[in-house]
C-alpha cells in the first residue's frame, strides 16, 4: 500500500507523520512518500512566525476549533519533553487589542490564563481601548519542519522532490491513496475557486528585550491587515499585511513602510532593532479547510484522494488535528479496502 | 551655597539612581560619583533586576509599596519609550508556584505589578510539584545595559565618575560639601555597620532565547528570568557568606532546581556563573547623619541595605535619598558654622 503526500509544508509533513504512526503497524506493506517542489526553509509554514493562534471568530465552524483545540493540547503536552527544543515549541504570552470591545473568542479556554486587559495594560497600547492577555505556544516551523522531516526518514518516509503537476501523475504510477497537502497552490492539481492567496509579507528584526506577542485588530481592514509583532527564539518577527487574491511573492517596499511604520509605533523601541531579513507568502485561504475524500475516477482506473489544504493563516493552529482527521479518512480507505481492523476510537 | 559639591559614593544600581536623583531636583550642585567598581563589576550586575519587591521587616509596609510603585511607574515609562532597548528595561510575564499555600495570597505590591492573578488549573498542571501560584507581569532591568544608561544619562547632565576606593566617609570632607553613601555592601567595612550582613547569592547566565516567561517558586530559592540576552537562573540565599568564587556543587544544584521547573532548559547554552553579595538589613538605612570632627561638619545621607530588593525600590529610595540631600543643603545653608566651597 503506497501512500503519496504532496506538499512538504506543515500540514503535508505533519500528516505523512500521523499516517506513518498510527498505521505502519496495521498495514505491514506500508510505504508513506513525500513529494513536494519545495521543502524547508521555502514553504509558506517557514515564513510564518510560528504562534498558535485561530482567527477571532470560527464562523460557527466548530470543527476547525476542535482542530485547534486538539494541536494546541498535542503541542502542550510535549513542551516538557527534551524534543521540544528541537522542534522549536515553547510557551509564550501576549496581548491581542481591540479599538472597542469585542466576544471572547472561540479559543479562549483552550489558551492558558485567558483574560482581559486593565485600564493599566491598555496604556501601554495608546489608541487600543480593550485586548486580551493570555499565554499560548510558538511553533517555529524552521526546526519543526526539519524535526518532522527527520522523524519521517527515520520511520522509512521517501522524499521526493519535485513539481508534482497532475493527481494522475502520482496515482497511475502505482500509488493507491494520495493525500493532496500543497496548500495555496492545490488549484493547479484540482481548480478551487474557494482557494485564494492571502498574502502576508513580514519583517524578521533582532529585538531580544521583546518577550510577548503584540497583535492588533482593526475590524475594518479585517484579519492580519493590523500590526503585530511576535518574538521567536532569534528573531522577532513584524507583520500586519493581508491581500487577498494577491499572487506576488515579491516584497513589496510599500507593505515595508506600512509594517515598519506600524509596529513602530506599536512599540517604540523597535526603531532601533536591526532588520535581518524580509519576506513574503500566500496563506492558502479558503471559507473552509477542505479535508474530505475524493475518489477521482479516470477510465479504467481511480484513485483515492484524501484532500488537506487550505488553512489560511492558521495552518500552525490547527495542523495536527487536521492530520488527525486525515489519517481517520485514511483508515475508512483502508477499511473499505478490507486492508486494516476499523480503527480505534480516537479523540 | 553657590554650587554644594556632593559625593556619592557607590555605582550600583542604588548609587547611579541615586546621584541622577540628585543632579535632577538639585540642579545647581555638583555632583562626582565615586567608586572601587563600576559596571560590569557591580552587585547589580549579577543580579537579573526582575521587579519582585523584598519584604524588609523593619520598613513600614506602606513605605516599601510607595518605593516599589515609584520605581515601577518610572520603569514602565521607559519601557515603553524608543530608549527602552538601549537601557535594558522589558516587560516579562510570568509565574510565582508555591509548593504550599502561602500564608499572603495577596502580596503588598500585587496591585502594582500588571495583571495579578491567582494561576489557573491549567497553568498549574505544568508545575506538578505546586500546589498554587499567582501570574503577573512586571518589568526587568537588564545590568549592565541599565547602568551603562545610567551612566550615559549621569554624563549628560554633567554628573561625573570616579573610579576611587574611599575607605572613609571622612576623608571626602574637604572636598565635598555632602556626601552620600550608597556603597551596598560595601558599608560594611566603610561605615562599621554591623547591621548591614550578605546575603550571598549564586546564579547561572545562560543563552536559552526560547525561554520567554519568568518562573520563580515563592520561597524565593529557585528562580527563571529571562533577560534580552540571557536567561539568570537562580539561585542561593546564604547568610553570612562572604565568598566571591563560584561554587560547582551549588551551580549544578541550581541548574537541576530550574530544570525541574523548566525542562526545556536542558538545552541551554554557554552557562556563566556569578555571585554576589546582596547587602541585606534590616531595613534600608536611609537617613542623615552628621559626621562631625574638630568643628568641622559633614553631613551625610545614607542609602544602602537593600538586600534581595534594590533594583525593585532604587528610584523610589534614590528620590527619598535625594529629599534628604536637600535637606542637608537647606541646613547647611541656614547654619552658622562657615561655609565651604
Amino acid at each position: 500500500m503506497r501512500v503519496a503526500v504532496i506538499g512538504a509544508g506543515v500540514i503535508g509533513l505533519s500528516t505523512a507523520l500521523c499516517i506513518q504512526e498510527q498505521y505502519h503497524g496495521l498495514v505491514p506493506s506500508l510505504e508513506v512518500e513525500v513529494h513536494a517542489d519545495r521543502c524547508t526553509p521555502h514553504t509558506t509554514s517557514d515564513g510564518a512566525a510560528g504562534l498558535w493562534q485561530p482567527y477571532l471568530s470560527d464562523h460557527g465552524n466548530l470543527q476547525e476549533t476542535l482542530w485547534n483545540k486538539e494541536t494546541f493540547d498535542y503541542l502542550l503536552g510535549h513542551l516538557g519533553s527534551p524534543a521540544a527544543k528541537e522542534m522549536g515549541l515553547f510557551l509564550i504570552s501576549g496581548y491581542n487589542l481591540f479599538t472597542q470591545p469585542v466576544p471572547d473568542p472561540s479559543w479562549k479556554n483552550i489558551v492558558l490564563g485567558f483574560r482581559n486587559l486593565t485600564p493599566k495594560e491598555l496604556e501601554l497600547f495608546p489608541g487600543y481601548s480593550y485586548g486580551w492577555f493570555n499565554t499560548a505556544l510558538m511553533l517555529e516551523c524552521r526546526r519543526y519542519l526539519p524535526w518532522l522531516t527527520n522523524r519521517l526518514m527515520q520511520r522509512g518516509v521517501k522524499f521526493f522532490h519535485k513539481k508534482v503537476e497532475s493527481f494522475q501523475e502520482v496515482s497511475g504510477d502505482g500509488v493507491d491513496v494520495v493525500i493532496n497537502c500543497t496548500g495555496v497552490r492545490a488549484g493547479e492539481l484540482q481548480p478551487d475557486p474557494e482557494l485564494q492567496p492571502g498574502r502576508g509579507q513580514v519583517i524578521k528584526v533582532l529585538a531580544p528585550w521583546v518577550k510577548h506577542f503584540i497583535i492588533t485588530h482593526n475590524i475594518e481592514s479585517g484579519i492580519y491587515n493590523s500590526p503585530y509583532v511576535i518574538p521567536g527564539s532569534e528573531f522577532t518577527v513584524l507583520g500586519g499585511i493581508y491581500q487577498h487574491g494577491n499572487w506576488n511573492e515579491e516584497n513589496s517596499a510599500q507593505d515595508h513602510k506600512t509594517i515598519w511604520e506600524n509596529c513602530c509605533r506599536l512599540l517604540p523601541a523597535l526603531q532601533k532593532a536591526k532588520i535581518v531579513e524580509e519576506w513574503s507568502g500566500l496563506r492558502p485561504a479558503r471559507p473552509w479547510v477542505r479535508l474530505e475524500r475524493e475518489t477521482l475516477r479516470h477510465g479504467h482506473f481511480q484513485a483515492e484522494v484524501i484532500h488537506n489544504y487550505g488553512h489560511g493563516g492558521f495552518g500552525i493552529t490547527s495542523h495536527w488535528g487536521c492530520a488527525m482527521a486525515a489519517a481517520r479518512l485514511f483508515g475508512s480507505i483502508l477499511q473499505e479496502k478490507k486492508l486494516a481492523s476499523p480503527p480505534q476510537p480516537r479523540l | 551655597m553657590a554650587a554644594p559639591k556632593v559625593a556619592v559614593v557607590g555605582a550600583g544600581v542604588v548609587g547611579l539612581s541615586t546621584a541622577l536623583c540628585v543632579a535632577e531636583t538639585c540642579p545647581s550642585c555638583s555632583v562626582m560619583v565615586l567608586s572601587d567598581q563600576f559596571s560590569p563589576n557591580t552587585t547589580s550586575d549579577v543580579a537579573a533586576g526582575i521587579l519582585i519587591p523584598h519584604t524588609y521587616p523593619g520598613t513600614p509596609i506602606h513605605v516599601q509599596k510607595q518605593w516599589f510603585k515609584e520605581t515601577f511607574t518610572y520603569l514602565f515609562a521607559i519601557s515603553n519609550s524608543a530608549e527602552a532597548s538601549e537601557a535594558g528595561i522589558h516587560l516579562v510575564s510570568g509565574w510565582q508556584v508555591f509548593k504550599n499555600t502561602p500564608k499572603e495570597e495577596l502580596p503588598f505590591w500585587s496591585d502594582v505589578v500588571l495583571g495579578f492573578r491567582p494561576m489557573s488549573e491549567a497553568e498549574l498542571q505544568k508545575f506538578p510539584q505546586h500546589r498554587f501560584g499567582q501570574a503577573f507581569t512586571t518589568l526587568k532591568c537588564d545590568c549592565p545595559p541599565y547602568l551603562l544608561w545610567l551612566e550615559k544619562r549621569l554624563k549628560a547632565t554633567g554628573v561625573q565618575m570616579c573610579t576611587r576606593k574611599v575607605a572613609d566617609l571622612w576623608e571626602l570632607h574637604s572636598e565635598y560639601n555632602i556626601v552620600v553613601n550608597c556603597a551596598g555592601i560595601g558599608a560594611h567595612q566603610l561605615v562599621g555597620d554591623e547591621k548591614l550582613f550578605p546575603v550571598r547569592g549564586q546564579v547561572l547566565k545562560v543563552h536559552a532565547p526560547w525561554v520567554k516567561n519568568f518562573i520563580r517558586d515563592g520561597d524565593g530559592l529557585t528562580y527563571i528570568y529571562p533577560g534580552i540576552h540571557r536567561v539568570t537562573l537562580g539561585g542561593t540565599r546564604e547568610k553570612e557568606s562572604w565568598s566571591l568564587s563560584p561554587d560547582p556543587g551549588t551551580t549544578k544544584d541550581i541548574f537541576d532546581r530550574c530544570c525541574s521547573l523548566e525542562p526545556s532548559l536542558r538545552g541551554a547554552q554557554e552557562m556563566k556563573v556569578k555571585v554576589g553579595l546582596r547587602p541585606s538589613r534590616w531595613c534600608v538605612r536611609l537617613q542623615r547623619e552628621v559626621l562631625s570632627q574638630g568643628g568641622v561638619k559633614l553631613p551625610v545621607v545614607h542609602n544602602y541595605g537593600h538586600g534581595a530588593g534594590g533594583f525593585s525600590v532604587h528610584r523610589g529610595t534614590a528620590k527619598e535619598a535625594a529629599r534628604l540631600v536637600r535637606e542637608c543643603i537647606a541646613a547647611l545653608q541656614g547654619s552658622t558654622s562657615k561655609a565651604k566651597l
